[in-house]
């Protein structure tokens, strides 16, 4: 792209913007926090101006895109803006400038066990709907342990929707959030004593932005309810 | 076979020819003609010319002449600047390359609906015809890419296609959204964009979120080329029909049958100009 002037939604030129200063900034310090940009989006970057409406790039290269004497505004010209937000900036709740590269994306149950046991991943957005019951939870857990070994995954068989004894492991935290705009379902399968999330001491598990169904309505067995409210407590202690 | 359009008006083009500022030349090569241009020639061809033979001669120049100015605006520097191109870094324009033009076409777009009248024009007709050579779409004008009139599945770009406005007056293309605006071929297309405004450019999809929500080829993770806003795709994926290269009566039919269509659809002022040229 040459002398191109790209209208954006505003909250993707505020996000932009914001991530520039960073990356043009004298203090070595700061400027390595947007690091990831260059690691991740960008090869290069070189910001030639920028005020409250406008970011000129002199040269930027990456993801197969090399814009020269080009810009992003916020300003809407000729044609409407149809879309006046991005959710950039709602990626994860009370953290407006989060990296992409922390965030991972989820698209279904297994990916979503997967990810709640990966150590590398703490922020994960749910993309759609989903049911988080005992056979995708073993599923992820059947996957990792024939990885783990050298083995493939064909052949193997789907285990049931609801199995006793399953345990998803984590042992670190994670920030579970709905993808900002929509309404998102995490369903538990009213698998009763099958999903457990066995947290390690110290760490937390976070859920933001979604809508919790399917909770088994049983007790921990150790814990004392009276009986009117077990159909009220749920097994995500 | 070749479809070139006007980048000047007739009566300046006219005017050069006749003060001998332009003089062209061609002759056959193979199944084709090779075209040489003078220096200083304004090439054009204009779609009422009463002379179809005068028009597709003037045609073929114009292909030169635009060849090597696409050409030359995929390398950087290149600007488009009062009717002419540019370097950045000097007052000269470019000269014609003096070699055998690859397989081209120019098309001028002046008016709102014409881009998007033109798309399905561009896409069965133009953009088959120019496999390993280039395309030129030039916008005089504001456009706007509506959903309901841009082709299904978008304009499938498999070649080098350019976008190019004015460097004085950014006409501004607005792509209301369009997931299917453009599809740039992973490993053949190029897409190009020069002096102009983008508005309305839509995510990318789900599969690249959250990176998806930047406008600027986030789309484009593990291709090799593409550019904002605009998705690409791979070998396998293109079913457009193809203009026929078999042999030259083949190519001067078909160009002929598109003729009549262009005619029929595109008849108006203010539509695009689209003349072919034989190749």
């Amino acid at each position: 792209m040459t002398g191109v002037r790209l209208i954006v939604p505003q909250d993707l030129f505020i996000y932009l913007s914001y991530w520039a200063g960073i990356q043009t900034s004298p203090i070595p310090v700061v400027q390595a926090q947007a690091d990831w940009l260059k690691d991740n989006i960008y090869f290069a970057q070189q910001v030639a101006e920028a005020d409250d409406n406008k970011l000129v790039f002199v040269r930027r290269d990456g993801q197969g895109t090399l814009w020269i004497n080009s810009s992003l505004s916020n300003q809407p010209y000729h044609a409407k803006r149809l879309m006046s937000e991005t959710g950039v900036m709602a990626l994860v709740p009370g953290v407006d400038f989060m990296p992409f590269v922390n965030v991972t994306s989820i698209y279904n149950a297994s990916h979503l066990a997967k990810n709640m046991m990966n150590p590398k991943t703490q922020h994960l957005v749910l993309m759609y709907s989903m049911q988080l019951n005992s056979s995708a939870i073993q599923n992820a857990l059947n996957r990792a342990a024939n990885l783990t070994q050298g083995n493939t995954t064909e052949g193997m068989t789907t285990p049931p929707r609801c199995m006793p004894g399953v345990t998803l492991p984590m042992n670190k935290g994670v920030v579970l959030v709905g993808r900002a705009g929509r309404t998102i379902i995490l369903d538990f399968g009213m698998c009763s004593s099958s999903v457990n999330i066995s947290l390690d001491r110290g760490t937390r598990l976070t859920m933001q932005r979604m809508v919790l169904t399917g909770l088994p309505p049983t007790t921990p067995d150790k814990v004392v309810v009276a009986p009117v409210l077990r159909n009220f407590t749920i097994r995500l202690w | 076979m070749t479809f070139v359009a006007s980048l000047n008006t007739f009566d300046a083009a006219e005017a050069a020819m006749k003060a001998g500022r332009a003089t062209c030349s061609s002759h056959h090569v193979g199944l084709g003609l090779r075209v040489q241009v003078g220096p200083g020639f304004v090439g054009y061809s204009k779609w009422e010319s009463p002379d179809l033979r005068v028009a597709a001669q003037l045609a073929m120049v114009t292909c030169g002449k635009y060849e090597a100015s696409a050409q030359a605006l995929l390398s950087s520097g290149m600007t488009w600047q009062n009717g002419t191109w540019s370097h950045l870094n000097s007052n000269a324009s470019l000269g014609v390359v003096q070699h055998d033009p690859l397989p081209c076409a120019v098309v001028r777009v002046d008016s709102a609906a014409a881009l998007s009248d033109a798309a399905t024009v561009l896409q069965t007709a133009i953009l088959p015809s120019v496999e390993g050579g280039y395309v030129v779409i030039r916008l005089a004008a504001n456009v706007s890419t509506p959903v309901e009139s841009w082709p299904h599945q978008g304009v499938l770009v498999h070649q080098n296609v350019t976008f190019i406005g004015d460097v004085n007056q950014k006409p501004e293309i607005d792509v209301h959204l369009n997931i299917d605006f453009v599809h740039i071929h992973q490993t053949t297309g190029t897409l190009t964009l020069a002096d102009l405004i983008m508005n309305n450019m839509p995510h990318g999809p789900d599969s690249v979120y959250p990176m998806s929500m930047l406008v600027g080829a986030v789309w484009c993770v593990n291709f090799n080329r593409c550019v904002v806003g605009m998705h690409s795709f791979p070998d396998g994926l293109l079913a457009i029909p193809r203009a026929s290269h078999t042999s030259f009566a083949a190519n001067y039919m078909s160009q002929h049958i598109w003729l009549l269509l262009l005619r029929v659809f595109l008849p108006d002022a203010g539509r695009p100009q689209i003349a072919p040229c034989l190749l």
